[in-house]
């Protein structure tokens, strides 16, 4: 078990502010390294004394510590410093997208009214990730029915170029995760959505497990956006509610530029649950904080 | 002759590469069908030879195969069966024709007995008290002769239908594969008689000359009758006029004139024949005595690189029909090779030993040859199929067509790229996007993988349209909107606009409230109107097509006439792209939502 902790956080560079900077509070359970390399056993020491404070953190509890190492990001994984999931700020450190990192599933659930803003939340964060690289949008037809189609020119409207995308059509919930699962497989796929409606069965925990390990192997970001679906527990390393905000208006009470509630409800990298207004800002391809009140 | 008509079209070489595979050795090179140019200028192509196949008694065949398929699944009763079929009551076909229920087809006992087509039901059973009476279905007749036509393109690519109950086979520049025509011949007999059928063929220089022959003479039915080279005048002369299949009425003509055969009318002067019996006789007479020859139209033309695995023992095991496969697809990679060549769609043809067909086709983006890949693609494609390939008692002939090809410059294979499995390489990540939306084409079908193409036009539904991404061409580029500026078209586009309950009009024009899919919205903002004027260029034949006072036609496609456009956002933050068709001025506004916003 320590071993897997190590190898899946050893990758991480120490963000500034975070717990990992600070002298372990906590002490070293005796015995439980079995490394002889005294460098890696105090980074193992920190590590856990890390992760014992997320753990305290977190209401779920400790129960779940083991579940939670099971699917680290790939590399960039984001550790949520505990004073910045509370809330501050969360585009402070520009440029890295603290929230949703690649090589990781993550979870965007909303009701039915607010598919338009998951959508374009998670348009927002493919922007963001695939930095250019193709994105690969897979469409459950029964969303395509409801919300319409995606179209090229919102799209381009919102920073996303639209030759990058590919859109994948599937009846069914289940070729739906299989045209995912495949299009992760591809690292040179910067980023896939999947967008399915309802309660589906078939979006169970095995398959949030498997492309959870795909995504974590090829270093994609899978952002599964679920549209009239309960949140539900799943191996997703972030889990979220995405509901539409009031914009900020222009002059003449013109609706301003796309502003999304969005709700933490699970972090695997321990960031606490909150709740925050966010603007999609085109110009700098970035998430900005308050919208409006 | 008809020389004229051979240089247009180039004969046999299509069929004659088709059965490239089994020759192979001499002729590689010939596959491609500019082979033609190799003819010496002005030699006499050989002539075209066509094997007629007449279903005499089709529809109580089919009938027959179904109580045998249905014996032998009861395990084994096929001998009784036979039994039951010495004695069997003579089986008729009805159909109401002429108010009267009349016989359409008969049994071979049936005929015995005297029962013939287009006698009345009434008088059939006055000659045969126990006659088995089945309605007649034309359909499944044709479907039948579908499924028989689609067994019997493993002998040539040429054949098509020829109604009713026959089908005709160029086998120009095939028959040498089966050691001549007639061994051929017999083989086509041999495999219609192992499907139970009793079938009347003929071999002759013109499809007409077969057909008739096939149909009008008693020798085509104990053997097949073959018409040597130049001896179709001959042979056609002894047919019955009955062979013209004329009319009735011109029918009696010949007949009470005395002309019973054709050998009576061959060389009578063609134009007293044509103002007596039409312009289209003398041609008909001609085409049927071997004289002037004209093409059957195949079912679909004979793709470029055809390749045959024909197997002496049907093979069923799933590994065996892989291996087949890929030896197929190598022989395939090192024809395209040698021509230049790369594929771009790929059909697997897998013939069941019962005569069924099945065909997968996969598609890729670029032009290919790499077996490894084009195999994983067809893989994919067989194990998403809705009815998976089954395999029956075996296939005895499985066959690739690379049915389009486009020029592909020779490569160095890469070593990695020859060791490594192609899944290897896939997951490597190396490979184009272009791949993947191949391998997903293939899981999911051509139509499922898309791209947005822009089409440089000002309404919105046809600003960007949805193309399967291997068809998709870099159009227009996407417009530019200022940093600064929210977005001004929807994420989301209905293709049918919604309509919504719109109320209290804001002085501005557009509704303060609205109901849309049972729930009310309160507009908190909005901006507008932006205004969006059908293209006159596309609508004006429409528009013209439409009586002038026809009001309705605007309501029935709010997409046609001129629309205001709002940007709305409701008090919950959800923004909508709200329109008015018509004129501002019109009294009762309708409101449609058209897309959403994020």
């Amino acid at each position: 078990m320590e071993n897997n902790i190590a190898s899946c956080l050893t990758g991480t560079e120490p963000l500034d502010g975070g717990p990992s900077a600070r002298p372990s509070p906590l002490p070293l359970r005796a015995g439980s390294d079995r490394r002889p390399h005294a460098a890696r056993a105090g980074a193992l020491a920190r590590l856990k004394a890390d992760l014992a404070l997320r753990v305290a953190a977190t209401p779920c509890g400790g129960a779940d510590v083991d579940a939670r190492q099971n699917h680290p990001p790939a590399k960039t994984g984001a550790l949520f410093p505990p004073d910045q999931a509370a809330g501050a700020s969360i585009s402070r450190r520009d440029g890295h997208p603290a929230w949703l990192a690649p090589g990781a599933l993550h979870d965007l659930f909303a009701g039915v009214a607010d598919g338009p803003a998951a959508h374009g939340f998670a348009t927002g964060h493919a922007i963001r990730i695939a930095a250019g690289r193709p994105v690969v949008w897979a469409f459950h037809d029964m969303a395509g029915r409801e919300l319409g189609r995606p179209h090229g020119e919102g799209l381009a409207d919102l920073g996303l170029d639209p030759d990058a995308l590919l859109l994948v059509r599937a009846r069914t919930v289940p070729e739906l995760l299989g045209a995912a699962e495949e299009a992760a497989r591809y690292n040179a796929v910067g980023v896939v959505i999947i967008s399915a409606w309802g309660a589906a069965k078939a979006f169970d925990l095995t398959a949030s497990r498997r492309l959870a390990l795909v995504a974590a192997r090829s270093g994609v970001a899978i952002l599964a956006v679920r549209i009239a679906a309960d949140p539900a527990p799943g191996a997703a390393w972030s889990r979220w509610t995405v509901r539409a905000a009031a914009s900020r208006l222009l002059e003449g009470d013109a609706p301003g530029h796309p502003a999304f509630s969005v709700t933490l409800l699970r972090h695997r990298g321990g960031a606490a649950p909150a709740t925050w207004i966010l603007e999609w800002d085109r110009a700098q391809r970035t998430f900005r904080e308050g919208a409006s009140g | 002759m008809r020389n004229e008509r051979f240089a247009k079209a180039p004969p046999g070489e299509a069929a004659a590469a088709y059965w490239a595979k089994d020759t192979a050795n001499q002729n590689v090179g010939a596959l491609f069908q500019g082979a033609d140019a190799a003819l010496p200028h002005g030699a006499r192509p050989p002539r075209r030879r066509y094997l007629a196949l007449w279903f005499p008694f089709l529809p109580a065949d089919r009938l027959r195969r179904q109580a045998g398929s249905a014996a032998t699944n009861d395990g084994g009763k096929i001998a009784n069966g036979d039994k039951n079929r010495q004695g069997a009551p003579p089986l008729v076909f009805v159909a109401p024709v002429r108010g009267a229920m009349r016989l359409v087809a008969v049994s071979p006992e049936a005929l015995a007995a005297g029962l013939r087509p287009q006698m009345t039901l009434a008088d059939a059973r006055a000659l045969a008290p126990a006659l088995w009476v089945v309605p007649a279905r034309p359909d499944l007749d044709d479907a039948f002769l579908t499924r028989l036509r689609d067994d019997f393109e493993r002998f040539t690519p040429l054949l098509a239908i020829d109604p009713p109950h026959g089908l005709v086979l160029d086998i120009t520049g095939c028959a040498h594969l089966a050691g001549g025509e007639a061994p051929m011949a017999a083989r086509v007999r041999q495999r219609a008689h192992a499907a139970g059928l009793h079938v009347h063929c003929a071999l002759a220089a013109t499809p007409q000359a077969a057909r008739a022959l096939a149909r009008f003479t008693l020798a085509a039915r104990e053997a097949p009758l073959i018409v040597p080279e130049g001896g179709d005048r001959a042979a056609t002369a002894r047919l019955p006029v009955a062979a013209l299949e004329l009319s009735e009425g011109r029918h009696r003509t010949l007949q009470r004139a005395g002309l019973k055969r054709l050998a009576d009318i061959i060389d009578r002067d063609s134009v007293s024949l044509a103002s007596r019996f039409g312009a289209a006789f003398p041609a008909r007479l001609a085409r049927i005595t071997g004289a002037e020859d004209i093409r059957i139209t195949p079912e679909r033309p004979a793709p470029p690189c055809v390749i045959d695995r024909i197997l002496p023992e049907p093979v069923a095991r799933e590994e065996h029909v892989e291996a087949l496969l890929a030896g197929l697809l190598r022989d395939a990679a090192q024809r395209l090779e040698q021509a230049g060549q790369g594929g771009l769609r790929f059909t697997a043809l897998f013939y069941r030993t019962d005569g069924v067909k099945r065909a997968v086709t996969v598609s890729v983006s670029q032009p290919t040859r790499d077996p490894a890949l084009v195999g994983l693609l067809l893989r994919e494609r067989l194990g998403a199929l809705d009815d998976p390939l089954d395999p029956g008692f075996g296939f005895d002939q499985i066959r690739l067509c690379v049915g389009e090809t486009a020029p592909l410059a020779a490569m160095q294979s890469g070593l990695p790229a020859n060791i490594l499995p192609a899944t290897h390489i896939l997951e490597a990540g190396q490979e184009d996007i272009s791949r993947l939306a191949d391998r997903l084409a293939a899981r999911l079908g051509p139509e499922a993988v898309l791209k947005l193409c822009p089409r440089g036009s000002h309404l919105p539904e046809r600003a960007a349209v949805l193309r399967p991404a291997r068809l998709a061409s870099a159009g227009v580029g996407w417009r530019d909107l200022a940093p600064e500026d929210p977005p001004a078209r929807p994420l989301h586009l209905f293709r049918t606009p919604q309509p919504v309950e719109a109320m209290d009009a804001a002085p501005d024009g557009y509704p303060l409230r609205f109901r849309w899919r049972r729930m009310m919205h309160d507009v908190a903002a909005a901006e507008g109107p932006e205004r969006l004027s059908p293209e006159w260029w596309r609508t004006l034949p429409a528009a013209a097509a439409t009586p002038p006072d026809d009001a309705p036609a605007d309501d029935a496609h709010p997409l046609r006439a001129t629309r205001d456009y709002y940007r709305v956002e409701d008090r919950e933050g959800r923004r909508f792209w709200l329109f008015r068709p018509g004129d501002a001025g019109a009294t009762a506004a309708r409101w449609f939502i058209h897309g959403l916003f994020p």
